[in-house]
């Protein structure tokens, strides 16, 4: 199991504790993640995912390889998300749509948005109840 | 910064993706479980940070 693969799995794990007295908003949440992970390139959003744990400071080991040039126009565009998205540019999301055509980078957008809230409610949810987080 | 539609016309979101997604969002939102001035406070946050002017 990689360190990514078992990152998500104790996302999974505190997401599944803390939604369980409501399933229908687990089930939901589960259904688009599984959706995001399958309209984009796995190892693409894999890097992207781990890009966005290193920003918000939790433990993620991002990939040692030299990365693609989509793969590069994408942790660009990943970065502004993170960092301040009402500055995206145009130069940014051009970037991505280049290399992933229209349709691509609107999946590319929405994955993104389901991952990083993931991540997101993973740390909300360590904070706000600790006891959960094994 | 841009306000007009930097998405290539005719792109298309995947299917699942935009149906689940709407799904998701539709059962946060008849969430009540947080009072209203903690998620007013929120939503006028959130729009901030989103440039979001709806």
């Amino acid at each position: 199991m990689s360190d990514l693969t078992r990152s998500m799995a104790g996302t999974d794990a505190l997401l599944a504790a803390v939604l369980g007295p409501k399933p229908e908003l687990l089930t939901a949440l589960t259904d688009v993640h599984l959706a995001a992970r399958a309209a984009v390139d796995a190892e693409l959003l894999d890097v992207c995912e781990a890009r966005i744990a290193t920003l918000l400071g939790m433990d993620a080991i991002e990939p040692s390889g030299k990365p693609t040039d989509a793969q590069l126009a994408c942790l660009a565009f990943t970065d502004q998300f993170v960092i301040d998205v009402s500055a995206m540019t145009d130069e940014l999301v051009a970037a991505v749509a280049a290399k992933l055509g229209a349709d691509g980078l609107v999946n590319f957008v929405n994955a993104l948005l389901v991952v990083e809230q993931r991540l997101r409610a993973q740390l909300m949810f360590g904070r706000l109840v600790p006891e959960l987080v094994s | 910064m841009t306000v007009v539609s930097r998405v290539p016309a005719g792109a298309r979101v995947d299917n699942d993706l935009r149906a689940t997604l709407a799904h998701w969002q539709t059962l946060v939102l008849a969430l009540d479980d947080v009072d209203a001035m903690t998620t007013e406070v929120v939503r006028l946050r959130a729009a901030k940070h989103h440039d979001c002017h709806t």
